[in-house]
């Protein structure tokens, strides 16, 4: 559609639009002659810049002979240079080559064609700058917009426009700002020896201000800041270059924008802390993708680490210290947690609790919270007696592993001699690698869980989250998705048993569902596979629509799902976002959809605008599980209500064959999915 | 102001040794209400004689059996031992906390299906499982525990027809210290004969082993017998493993914990002598710490205890009928409720208490039921306040075995009733009727 629309755009020059064409063509052959990675061909980068050079021949030279084959030549070199700065640049600094391998060539073929005497064709000057009948700012930025494409018309710059608000409202919002900064420093030229250079500059901050406002930076009021300040910067580098350009007669083009683009990333990348503006950390979408997927990612799985933590033992376990604590989480220690056992009644000990063993939690085991290299023990601390904390090796033994760089996580005051592994070993989540004790600053048995940034003993802690685990509330259960655990809380880890409700959990499995439509059914196969990059996929057959899931001993969990809204997979998302994989009554779980996908077209277009300014666009849903005999049923509803009922209601029932039907009820929508078995269909046939 | 307590008056024989009426005072609470319900209005409610169970204590029970082994092991399952007491509401509490079942029948089975519990979580027990019940029970993936190589080779002939292949375990018995082996059940494990199972069950490939299982025995008050068995199937998994390649689902050590009654035969009373849950735990996981595994395929430890859950939750509420003077001196009492509906007062001496505030001096006393059977004895002689007729008194910790092993004799079976939390209770089991009896019963038209 929007690519459509770009060709119409560039039709308007018949001519241009030809040789756009058939660069990108001839870019196309090139690749697949020279075998260049077809998985970069099909990322369009090769072929955007030799289109770029195309449509700058045919602007630029006559229809003669010599003209085409430097514009060949050019194309050629393009897509050559395009490889090599791809390379280049990726490897050394891991930033994308942009459109310097078109501006490099485009250089060289306005040299050469000086030297080599072609013709400068009629186009520039007389069809290139058009005017609709506006205000001169709107002109100017429909001219902008049309430039991209290297016709400054303001026809091509409408079409252009409505291709890139069907792409993206925020983009066009971004264009906007971008564009009030370069109308703004229009106004201070000075010398202006060429009157293209208002548009010049119009086209840079909008490219500019896109880029960094929305597409490779999470839209944002910081983000948009930093795209107005980056403006200033590329305002800086495009007059800059004026008089130096104008020496050598070349266009500036979209130089300045490149030059902008890399320095800001480049320079984004040496803060110490990714946010405000936070940086695009993932597969990058359209500003709107860019938005939804980070805040739901954030709403659903935090902001803090990529890794999932477990807690740290087995069975329940109540929290006696937190975070900023009474005792000795404080300061720059503050993130840690202290867990004792305790029954019934709330004691933590049995009898007299004057020796370490009449505590519940002396001597359990202690695990791994998360897939790590043990990076250092001490193990030979003996337990103090209760009340007579051992201030000479505060840590007392301990077990530190190493998870990713500047994460490390610690147990500590483990039993003397109870530690069972060594430093070096690779450690799995959920492995035992000591038994709880009172080693150390301990007055009683207990387990200290913290995270830290540096394997020195005592090294300041780093924000400490457990990951998927119960919460026991006065309410019943609840899962964590993330917790930082207060002093009170009763945790636990999920008890998964051996039943797994048949969600999809290995590759070839098959899941058919008859979809109810308006008017009647249609069937869908679900197959799961694992994509190259070794993903869990589950992908519709019919439709182009897949899900990212995965499924691990206690938990499953779609993590996103792309594509044709129609497909089912898009009900799973919402009705099974995260399945417990434990059968107890009562649990609970909160996750978050993205709320766009829930609302009428309108409405969503409209929220596209103002989301970047708005907390939260994240649909926050409560999820509760019920069984019933064989029968077990997964309800959600959205916190959000609409006129007294949940904005959106899902129910997943599961039968003794596993999943048997899907629902999902918003607003006035009610879509449902059910379980076909294949056999029972071929029986009926 | 209160009315005073009436005392009835009491004639003591002068006894040497015993220096004044107040050396013999028990230490005796009255137990006037259970879980905030008392036993006054529940009897007012329901009649007498009346079995009461609270919810609570049931819960609280199973969720400390539960959290303890959840300290200690990572994959732990408990299976309600359904003979213990198989009414549908005390199942529910259970099932409802996440508990399997264990069945030894297919009665049992029919019960459970009938409350609607996943074929698949479900463990078959016993001795006699008929091929017609396999028929049945394999198909819809219940988990057999097998008993002897014909039943074996039952399942594996219905596995064959049925073109299945079941999961199965394979029952063991064992000589562990301080427990007289319970050799009948299963295959002899130090003899070799469990292998020698297990190598048949593997060569045959018509079944899947997915559990090894074994039960001690009944009323075990040593944990230390548990550590042995455990660690006997540990290494049993360990030589399956090795041998074999079979990573097992379960290893299943059964029930058999003491509850806190006293045994007939027993010196110290149960609340004493009887082991917490946290000793049988350490003991089973000290046990189970043999295992040889990645901690990933750690075999989920089943338990399938039922009295150690339920005994404690049971109460019996009963009325005095009379009071007599025996030929020894000693004070006999009738009560409404006889060994007919209290079964296990052949083996225990059941704790008993007033549900009334007494006063007036304790002598000893034996309770009697209300048959004309000599054996109609439901509590040997105990030092007992002096009861009129009319007073109530409760017989604890009678939650296991009772409402399942009672008689249909000479009386009705009495009504069942559940305290719930917040006050609540609650029928689970009316009063039996004389159409409940007679229903089944035909008269030949000759006669």
């Amino acid at each position: 559609m929007v690519g459509a629309l770009v060709i119409l755009g560039t039709a308007i020059v018949p001519r241009v639009a030809l040789y756009g064409l058939l660069a990108t063509l001839l870019a196309f052959g090139v690749t697949r002659v020279f075998r260049l990675s077809e998985d970069l061909t099909a990322t369009g980068l090769f072929g955007y810049n030799a289109l770029l050079v195309g449509l700058g021949a045919g602007l630029l030279f006559g229809p003669t002979f010599d003209a085409q084959v430097l514009t060949v030549v050019g194309v050629v070199t393009a897509v050559f240079m395009t490889a090599a700065l791809y390379s280049a640049l990726g490897a050394t600094f891991n930033l994308p080559p942009l459109t310097l391998p078109f501006l490099f060539v485009f250089y060289l073929v306005i040299g050469a064609a000086r030297i080599l005497d072609v013709p400068l064709g009629p186009l520039l000057a007389e069809q290139a700058m058009f005017a609709l009948d506006l205000p001169r700012p709107l002109n100017l930025f429909l001219q902008s917009l049309g430039a991209l494409f290297f016709l400054p018309r303001a026809d091509v710059g409408v079409v252009v426009l409505f291709a890139l608000l069907v792409h993206s409202r925020i983009a066009v919002l971004l264009a906007v700002f971008g564009f009030a900064m370069a109308y703004l420093l229009e106004g201070r030229l000075l010398l202006v020896m060429d009157g293209t250079l208002p548009m010049v500059l119009g086209y840079n901050f909008v490219l500019t201000a896109i880029a960094l406002g929305g597409v490779w930076f999470i839209p944002s009021p910081s983000s948009m800041l930093l795209a107005v300040g980056a403006s200033l910067v590329c305002g800086l580098a495009a007059i800059g270059l004026v008089p130096l350009m104008t020496i050598q007669a070349l266009p500036l083009l979209i130089l300045p924008f490149n030059l902008t683009l890399i320095l800001v990333m480049y320079a984004m990348r040496q803060r110490t802390k990714d946010g405000r503006p936070k940086a695009v950390d993932f597969a990058i979408g359209t500003p709107e993708q860019n938005l939804n997927y980070f805040r739901t990612r954030v709403a659903r799985f935090g902001a803090r680490y990529v890794l999932r933590f477990r807690a740290p033992f087995l069975g329940r376990w109540v929290c006696t210290q937190g975070v900023d604590g009474k005792h000795t989480h404080r300061n720059q220690w503050r993130y840690a947690f202290d867990f004792e056992v305790q029954d019934a009644a709330g004691r933590t000990f049995r009898g007299e609790g004057t020796r370490p063993q009449d505590y519940f939690c002396y001597r359990l085991p202690v695990l791994a919270a998360a897939d790590g290299t043990v990076s250092r023990i001490i193990d030979d601390v003996e337990d103090s007696p209760i009340g007579q904390p051992n201030l000479q090796h505060n840590w007392g033994n301990l077990v530190l592993l190493y998870h990713a760089p500047g994460l490390y996580s610690l147990v500590c005051h483990l039993s003397r001699g109870s530690i069972k592994v060594r430093e070096g070993q690779f450690v799995r989540r959920g492995d035992v690698v000591g038994l709880c004790g009172s080693s150390g600053r301990s007055p009683v048995p207990h387990l200290h869980f913290q995270f830290q940034g540096t394997p020195t003993i005592g090294a300041p802690t780093l924000e400490t989250e457990l990951h998927d685990v119960v919460l026991e509330t006065e309410s019943g259960p609840r899962v964590a998705s993330t917790l930082v655990a207060g002093e009170g809380d009763i945790v636990r880890n999920l008890e998964p048993t051996d039943a797994r409700l048949g969600l999809p959990a290995a590759e070839n499995e098959s899941f058919v569902f008859e979809v109810e439509t308006d008017g009647g059914t249609r069937i869908e196969t679900l197959v799961t596979e694992i994509d190259l990059l070794g993903a869990r996929v589950i992908r519709s057959s019919e439709r182009t629509a897949h899900a990212y899931y995965d499924q691990v001993a206690d938990l499953f969990r779609i993590y996103d799902t792309v594509g044709d809204r129609l497909s089912v997979v898009h009900l799973l998302q919402a009705a099974l976002p995260t399945v417990p994989l434990e059968t107890g009554e009562g649990l609970r779980w909160t996750d978050h959809l993205q709320l766009r996908y829930f609302l009428p077209l309108p409405a969503q277009l409209l929220l596209d605008f103002v989301s970047p300014f708005v907390k939260n666009t994240a649909l926050e849903m409560e999820y509760s599980v019920t069984h019933e005999a064989e029968r077990t049923t997964i309800q959600g509803r959205s916190t959000r209500q609409h006129s007294g009922q949940p904005y959106v209601q899902t129910r997943a029932t599961f039968d003794a064959k596993g999943l048997s039907c899907v629902e999902v009820h918003s607003g006035s929508r009610h879509r449902v999915a059910r379980r076909a078995h294949p056999e029972a269909t071929d029986a009926a046939a | 102001m209160t009315k005073p307590l009436y005392e009835r008056p009491t004639l003591v024989r002068h006894q040497m040794g015993m220096m004044n009426k107040f050396g013999r005072a028990q230490a005796m609470q009255p137990l006037e209400s259970i879980d905030g319900v008392s036993v006054d209005e529940l009897v007012k409610t329901y009649g007498s004689p009346l079995f009461v169970f609270s919810e609570a204590d049931l819960v609280a029970r199973y969720r400390e059996l539960h959290d303890l082994l959840a300290l200690r092991y990572r994959k732990i399952r408990i299976a309600w031992s359904y003979k213990t007491n198989y009414l549908d509401a005390i199942c529910k509490v259970f099932h409802r906390e996440g508990a399997y079942a264990e069945v030894v029948s297919e009665f049992e089975y029919d019960k459970a299906m009938r409350m609607g519990i996943d074929p698949t979580h479900v463990h078959f027990n016993g001795p006699l499982k008929s091929e017609a019940t396999l028929e049945r029970v394999l198909p819809a993936g219940t988990v057999i525990h097998i008993d002897h190589f014909d039943e074996m080779a039952a399942a594996e002939r219905v596995a064959e027809r049925q073109g299945i292949r079941p999961k199965v375990a394979v029952r063991v018995n064992m000589a562990v210290e301080s427990v007289p082996p319970w050799s009948r059940f299963g295959f002899n494990l130090e003899s070799g004969q469990a292998m020698e199972a297990i190598r048949r069950l593997i060569a045959g490939d018509k079944l899947e082993l997915a559990g090894v299982h074994c039960h001690l025995g009944t009323f075990i008050t040593d944990p230390a017998a548990y550590k042995q068995a455990a660690a006997k199937l540990a290494h049993l998994a360990n030589t399956l493993r090795s041998e074999h390649g079979v990573l097992l689902e379960f290893i299943d050590v059964g029930g058999g914990f003491a509850s806190h009654n006293t045994l007939k035969a027993q010196y110290l009373p149960g609340e004493q002598a009887t082991p917490s849950f946290s000793r049988y735990v350490e003991a089973l996981t000290e046990g189970l710490s043999q295992l040889d595994c990645d901690p990933r395929d750690l075999p989920t430890l089943v338990l399938e205890n039922g009295r150690a859950l339920v005994d404690d939750a049971g109460y019996l509420v009963s009325t005095v009928v009379a009071n007599k003077r025996l030929r020894d001196g000693r004070r006999g009492l009738v009560v409404d409720a006889g060994v007919n509906t209290l079964f296990t007062s052949f083996w225990y001496n059941h704790d008993v208490v007033s549900a009334q505030p007494f006063r007036g001096i304790p002598e000893p006393t034996v309770i009697y039921g209300p048959l004309c059977m000599n054996i109609d004895v439901v509590r040997d002689t105990l030092v007992f306040p002096a009861m009129s007729v009319g007073d109530r008194l409760v017989l604890k910790n009678v939650g296991a075995y009772n409402v399942t092993q009672w008689m249909q004799f000479i009386t009705y079976r009495p009504a069942v009733v559940m305290v719930g939390r917040d006050g609540k209770h609650g029928l689970i089991r009316r009063r039996e009727q004389l159409e409940d009896i007679v229903g089944p019963e035909e008269v030949p038209d000759w006669l």
